[in-house]
């Protein structure tokens, strides 16, 4: 049973198709924790080499993913956990153009994901997040594939 | 199986990523900026548990992260089931229990 899932840890730009769900008569839908971890990689594979415009929230995200605290993200970029707390209390603000490039090329590192190392392509779209529309079922193919 | 075992079962099958996040849990984690990561590291760290009878489910507490505390309330139900998540201060006996 597949159903699609809309808005995924405050990112109310993401849509998910095809996901799979389970249904107990006690407790109504629920989703797998093993679906729940690729579909949160999917996310951050797609805010990361999408070019989208990293802002507080996404920095939310894509920390919490990963289970690093703000000291931890803080250190691998020179600054303090305050900074990066400063960065996610404000869920719709956009990072400095320096700080989006440092923390998607760090984020990019962590999560094992290769990009072109320019400045430009590590620069977010400059519009505001559009839609982000992903299919679970194609991700598993490709990944069987 | 008593509830101290299957407590314990509940959260081995959590930290090992086996469970279920019910439809709720997802939305109150949404909310409340709380991952499944954040789940598992409570499962991890758990500073107290107890069974629910009212609401038939097992309550547990222990560390979102380094420092702030949050807590689940999880069943046995072919398989293991989150219920919900939250963020909870730790009250003062439980900072004396820690220490």
């Amino acid at each position: 049973m597949n159903r699609t899932l809309k808005g995924f840890m405050n990112l109310d730009y993401v849509e998910i198709h095809s996901v799979p769900y389970v249904e107990s008569s006690k407790y109504g839908r629920g989703t797998d924790a093993e679906v729940l971890k690729k579909i949160e990689r999917m996310i951050a594979t797609a805010l990361i080499t999408q070019r989208r415009p990293l802002r507080g929230a996404e920095v939310l995200f894509l920390r919490s993913v990963l289970g690093l605290s703000q000291k931890q993200v803080g250190a691998h970029l020179g600054y303090s956990d305050v900074a990066i707390l400063k960065w996610e209390r404000n869920k719709t603000r956009r990072l400095d153009p320096v700080n989006e490039v440092a923390f998607r090329a760090l984020m990019a590192g962590l999560f094992e994901i290769k990009l072109i190392a320019s400045f430009e392509s590590l620069l977010g779209d400059k519009k505001a997040p559009k839609k982000l529309v992903l299919d679970y079922n194609k991700m598993e193919q490709k990944i069987a594939a | 199986m008593d509830r101290g075992r299957e407590a314990k079962a509940i959260l081995e099958a959590i930290k090992a990523n086996r469970f279920t996040l019910r439809d709720h849990a997802v939305k109150r984690g949404s909310e409340r900026m709380l991952s499944r990561l954040n789940v598992i590291n409570i499962a991890r760290t758990v500073l107290e548990w107890k069974w629910q009878e009212n609401q038939q489910t097992y309550w547990f507490i222990g560390f979102l992260d380094d420092q702030k505390t949050g807590g689940f309330t999880a069943v046995m139900d072919n398989g293991v089931w989150v219920i919900t998540i939250f963020k909870r201060k730790l009250t003062r006996r439980e900072k004396e229990l820690i220490k």
